[in-house]
């Protein structure tokens, strides 16, 4: 059973699983909570966009969908993080 | 021989452009309601803190698991639909709500157990936006579940054509819809730690 075989969206689940595994972790984590906790929100970041370009097929670049999936994910990710690190800072 | 018709509808966009319409809306609506959210924890660092504490980060977990897990199962029933597979479609459509709907039972345990502790929307501001935004998503999870459901059903009785893909690509892209919004609230909910 090599990787290669696994469908793509296989990989991607697994991808994403993982992600959510390793943020999870994060924010378990002891220490740095600030850093921790910003990058929790980024990886949910990153997350969100495999399932817009991936799952929702926007990859393949159909505008403006693509555009404003990606000006929402970037958006929503940076007022997340800016509005934490002001509440702590 | 949907191969032919899959492939001369083959669009560059999944789904119907009504449906991403309806989408953008929501993805804009959501956006307001984290800005609220995240503005409104500015003014009480401590109190959120606390709130938050009382949440079960591993349900949270659990419920992403299952949503990205029914997400998936969604995304290769699109793709057996397009191979014409009949049984593919119907069978990983099936397994994708039954696996979702473990996202409800996980969601009323979670809402009873809060509510018999004495929390519920009126504890204190935490708590009013965690059962808004959580039941608002709610709402949306159950009418992805209905429009699943839909597409289970025509794909036992109904011809697995063009018409019918852009019916699933469309339901599948507000079910990822309803994915994608949880892993934004998972985190801003349950994980952020007051430093």
């Amino acid at each position: 059973m090599s990787a290669t075989r696994l469908h793509p969206m296989t990989l991607v689940w697994l991808a994403l699983l993982g992600a959510t595994a390793l943020s999870f972790a994060l924010a378990e984590s002891a220490g740095a909570v600030r850093i921790a906790s910003a990058l929790v929100m980024l990886i949910a970041g990153f997350k969100v966009r495999l399932v817009f370009l991936y799952f929702m097929e926007l990859g393949g670049g159909a505008m403006p969908w693509r555009a404003i999936a990606e000006l929402w994910v970037a958006g929503v990710t940076t007022l997340i993080v800016v509005c934490y690190l002001m509440a702590t800072g | 021989m949907l191969d032919s018709a899959g492939g001369a509808a083959r669009r560059r966009l999944a789904g119907d452009e009504g449906v991403w319409f309806f989408i953008t809306a929501d993805l804009m609506m959501f956006a307001v309601f984290f800005a609220v959210f995240m503005t409104a924890r500015l003014d009480e660092v401590a109190l959120f803190e606390q709130s938050r504490q009382r949440l079960n980060p591993a349900i949270g977990l659990l419920n992403t698991a299952i949503l990205l897990s029914s997400s998936w199962l969604v995304a290769l029933a699109v793709h057996a639909a397009r191979a014409g597979r009949r049984e593919a479609v119907s069978r990983l459509l099936g397994l994708g709500i039954l696996v979702g709907s473990g996202f409800a039972v996980s969601k009323a345990c979670e809402y009873t157990a809060k509510i018999s502790a004495g929390v519920t929307l009126l504890t204190n501001h935490f708590f009013m936006y965690y059962f808004a935004l959580t039941g608002l998503h709610f709402v949306h999870f159950l009418a992805g579940m209905a429009v699943l459901g839909v597409c289970w059903r025509k794909s036992r009785h109904e011809a697995i054509d063009g018409r019918f893909l852009v019916w699933l690509e469309s339901a599948g892209c507000y079910w990822h819809m309803v994915d994608l919004l949880w892993i934004f609230l998972f985190p801003m909910l349950y994980l952020l730690r007051a430093a």
